[in-house]
């Protein structure tokens, strides 16, 4: 069995979640828009784990809206929030995941002025550009992530919830990597819009949500159907919402828990890579996710690390796993102002709830067997 | 309960949930597609086996299929990127009125952005003709979007005869055929179908998983409109949902497979059901049954109301055309095009069979309709005086 | 047919009587008077025929969705049960609350009403003494 590193690409369906969702894969179930009585159950099932998302994110049910995943709840968001909207300017964070800022460039075909937000060298926003941004133009957007997918920077959402408010715009928050890792509370981070997935907590892949105030005027992204009150047309994915939910409840129960062990196993991690000659952990000044390590070791090929880890067994990544730009050093690191030599080397290390100490004592010393060799 | 509301989703079949399992399983169904370590590679490798299925399915190439969260979003991602890719400016659009609510909301969206659309309205056998859609067709046309099969009525428009004509003008054509895969044959490699839309879920597949096949050949243009991290050839961005993605493919090959003993077994069937109704006076079918496809029959009932129709029908699952009984529709502007007032379109019932509908689900389900017609026509002080 | 049928959560006061009318029909007879109430365009119809009696009976025939159906049955069965003295103290108001009739239904409770009124002038020509 390969050791699996890699819980900020996906992770591993938790059973409970698939018992939770196999009723609902044998029909017929029918189509939750469906008036007969197969529909009205599922009806109330997409309802109840409306509520069970709600209580992990501290929202109203009614503020849910169901996606396909993280990378549609962002684009509904910034394009939905816009297209209402004579152009102006919308503001992103320089380390945000490809969905956000590729939503984001599309609307400079309508018109409208898009700027990234530069970061310090630990990741997290440089405030007084923000604030000079904010001042400068009439911003009607604001884009930032909750916590960064390769690096597990935290940002302080909170902080800039209270200036881009006062300067009249809206602050849509990603909160995909957040979710079920760390406490995430809608209200109190001051959020418009919040982006989830259920595949980055233990639930199923092709499902996840937009948290919307109601105060914010949102146009659909999939016109059609009366499905989530017009906002998001299509089929419900009966089965996936109610896994979505049930991940939802056991994140909440268990995160506690969830955080100690990832923590302790981080600890442990971290402490054995510092022992290797050179190593540089990106963000290590910043508050992190408890789970991500994102490292290089200067002088190795990074890439060589990467394949050859993976040929024994350790499945991690350099950074996003996206379709694209493979080979092309990490943007979130470079906007951190890490040389690009380095930056291509970078091994992202994402734990998860079945990783344990053998885990990361055998990927120690893969890794340092592997420097070893290629030193 | 009788489930004869197959139009609407189906069933799924065991074999496909089978197939599905393995990529919801806690010990080795994760891994992300696009990651770049075994377990990554491994569901990647099962996605691209599925894409095969699909596009077999189809007579397309595996690099034709994109996959969506389902048909809805499928008609959006034709049209809307169709559209974009050329601009907005000047562009002209012809669609039809019996197109599925994801294909006119579409289109009314981009009516609203200054695009311009012709509306057509069927014909007597509720069929959108030939000749009608080249009459429409300008120099400025960039799209014509029609649905193979309508949803409501099963009336086969002549996507054969009209894609090679579209072909010659240049004109791209659109195929919404959710209702049509697995129905009747449909071979890309012959008909000149530029973008073609499916949905797993009403072929006894998975929900929340669809696909748009996208022609390579001459190659049909797209603006993508989910961005970020470039998936599906950069149209269509997301974590691919391998269980999903696996349950569509197994579900294709499985319709492919048995196209020619379900089609004749649904047709048989719903001509049981139509045979039982008849005999009731004042019943009307809705649609031409020489140009309809094998899994639906609507009828209109004389003498009731729709509502309560519904109502007294709880223990059969089927789609009623009633005004108020359903958030979810307008009152049938197909049946209504077919020539039925507002209360027959109001009173009328869509049965739709499926692979697991037996002649007893008819028999029975036939009773209960005539049961229920009679009393309701009993307590009527209009019917029959 | 039992109760789960109610797949579509209609009051339960309106289902039952709906679902088994207990004084559907039509009743012929010298003292027998009719009256009738529709809804603008026809589409929905309440029919009551009342044997004046003793005993008093009343039926109903009704076409239109299942709130229309069942005031037609309520109005019958509490007819009887009531008689026809103050027939002025029925309101759609008292129809409507009786049956948990939703707001955007409140047309079905107007024709109840307009049946007790069609009801009150009838029964006011043919017993003057009343
Ligand atoms: C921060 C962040 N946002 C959005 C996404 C996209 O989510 P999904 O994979 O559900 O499309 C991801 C994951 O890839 C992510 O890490
Ligand atoms: C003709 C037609 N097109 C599109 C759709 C939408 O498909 P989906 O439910 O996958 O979004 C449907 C089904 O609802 C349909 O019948």
């Amino acid at each position: 069995m390969p050791v699996y590193l890699d819980h900020n690409a996906t992770t591993h369906l938790d059973a409970r979640v698939l018992e939770a969702m196999l009723p609902y894969l044998t029909g017929p179930y029918g189509n939750a828009s469906s008036l007969h009585r197969f529909g009205r159950a599922a009806r109330d099932a997409v309802e109840r784990a409306r509520e069970q998302v709600a209580q992990l994110v501290g929202c109203q049910p009614g503020e849910i809206i169901w996606t396909s995943g993280g990378t549609e709840s962002n684009n509904l968001a910034i394009k939905g929030v816009t297209a209402g909207m004579a152009p102006g300017v919308v503001l992103y964070g320089a380390t945000e995941h490809p969905a956000v800022m590729e939503a984001a460039q599309a609307l400079k075909l309508t018109g409208w002025t898009v700027e990234p937000i530069r970061v310090d060298a630990s990741g997290r926003i440089d405030w007084p550009t923000f604030e000079a941004q904010l001042r400068a133009h009439r911003v009607q957007l604001v884009s930032l992530m909750r916590a960064n997918n390769e690096t597990g920077v935290i940002q302080d959402v909170a902080r800039a919830a209270g200036l881009v408010h006062a300067a009249g715009a809206w602050l849509h928050v990603d909160a995909v990597q957040a979710a079920g890792k760390i406490p995430v509370d809608f209200q109190a981070l001051g959020a418009d819009l919040m982006s989830l997935s259920a595949h980055k907590l233990y639930g199923p892949k092709g499902i996840g949500a937009l948290v919307r105030k109601a105060a914010v005027d949102l146009f659909p992204l999939h016109h059609g159907g009366p499905q989530e009150r017009g906002l998001r047309g299509g089929t419900e994915n009966v089965a996936a919402i109610v896994g979505f939910g049930v991940a939802a409840e056991l994140a909440r129960q268990e995160l506690e828990v969830r955080t100690r062990h990832l923590r302790a196993l981080r600890e442990r991690l971290e402490a054995g890579l510092r022992s290797l000659p050179g190593v540089c952990i990106f963000g290590a000044d910043a508050e992190r996710l408890p789970n991500t390590v994102q490292f290089a070791l200067p002088g190795y090929d990074g890439e060589a690390l990467l394949m050859q880890l993976d040929r024994r067994g350790f499945g991690v990544s350099s950074g996003s796993a996206c379709a694209s730009g493979k080979g092309e050093p990490s943007h979130v690191l470079l906007a951190m102002g890490v040389p690009r030599e380095i930056a291509r080397g970078a091994i992202r290390v994402s734990l998860g709830r079945e990783n344990s100490e053998a885990d990361i004592d055998g990927f120690l010393a893969a890794l340092k067997s592997l420097a070893a060799e290629r030193a | 309960m009788i489930y004869l509301d197959h139009a609407a989703t189906t069933p799924l079949d065991p074999q496909v949930r089978e197939a599905m399992l393995p990529w919801l399983d806690d010990a080795v169904g994760y891994g992300n597609p696009a990651s770049d370590h075994a377990l990554g590679r491994r569901a990647w490798a099962a996605v691209e086996h599925a894409r095969a299925q699909v596009a077999a399915l189809v007579g397309a190439m595996p690099a034709e299929i994109i996959w969506t969260s389902g048909a809805t979003e499928s008609n959006n991602l034709a049209i809307k990127g169709a559209l974009e890719f050329r601009g907005h400016a000047g562009a002209h659009l012809v669609t039809s009125r019996i197109e599925h609510k994801s294909v006119v909301d579409t289109c009314r969206h981009l009516e609203a952005r200054g695009v311009r659309v012709t509306w057509l309205v069927p014909e007597a056998n509720g069929t959108i003709g030939v000749e009608q859609v080249l009459a429409a067709v300008r120099p400025e046309t960039v799209l014509v979007s029609l649905m193979w099969v309508n949803n409501e009525t099963g009336a086969i428009n002549p996507i054969h005869e009209l894609a090679p004509h579209l072909r010659e003008r240049g004109v791209l054509l659109h195929v919404d055929a959710v209702q049509a895969a697995g129905k009747l044959p449909i071979d890309l490699d012959t008909t000149p179908i530029d973008l073609l839309s499916l949905s797993a879920h009403k072929l006894h597949g998975p929900k929340g998983i669809g696909a748009l096949f996208v022609r390579k050949r001459p190659r049909a243009r797209l603006a993508p409109q989910i961005h970020g991290g470039g998936h599906e050839q950069g149209m269509r961005s997301g974590t691919l949902a391998t269980h999903q993605i696996v349950g569509m493919g197994c579900a294709c090959a499985l319709a492919a497979q048995r196209l020619a003993t379900d089609a004749p077994h649904l047709a048989a069937l719903r001509e049981q059901l139509w045979q039982r109704l008849r005999v009731l006076p004042g019943v009307y079918r809705n649609g031409d049954p020489a140009h309809s496809a094998p899994h639906i029959l609507n009828l209109s009932f004389e003498g009731v109301e729709g509502e309560s129709l519904r109502a007294r029908l709880g223990d059969l699952a089927i789609s009623s055309g009633s005004a108020c009984s359903s958030a979810t529709r307008e009152p049938s502007y197909v049946l209504r095009a077919l020539g039925r007032d507002d209360e027959l379109a109001g009173a009328s019932l869509r049965f739709s069979v499926g692979r697991t509908t037996t002649s007893e689900d008819i028999d029975r389900a036939a009773a209960r309709v005539l049961a229920e017609v009679g009393a309701l026509r009993a307590l009527s002080p209009r019917w029959g005086t | 047919m039992n109760e789960t049928d109610n797949v579509y959560a209609y009051p339960q006061a309106v289902w039952m009587r709906f679902r088994d009318p207990r004084h559907a029909g039509v009743l012929e007879g010298h003292d027998v008077r009719r009256v009738y109430a529709r809804t603008p365009a026809a589409s929905a119809v309440i029919e009551l025929s009342i044997a004046v009696g003793p005993p008093l009976r009343v039926r109903f025939r009704a076409h239109g969705c299942p709130y229309t159906i069942a005031v037609g049955e309520w109005l019958a069965e509490t007819l009887e049960r009531e008689g026809l003295a103050d027939l002025d103290r029925w309101q759609a108001g008292s129809i409507r609350q009786a049956l948990e009739i939703p707001e955007e239904r409140t047309h079905c409770a107007l024709m109840g009403e307009d049946l007790i009124r069609a009801l009150e002038s009838v029964v006011k020509s043919s017993h003057p003494s009343s």
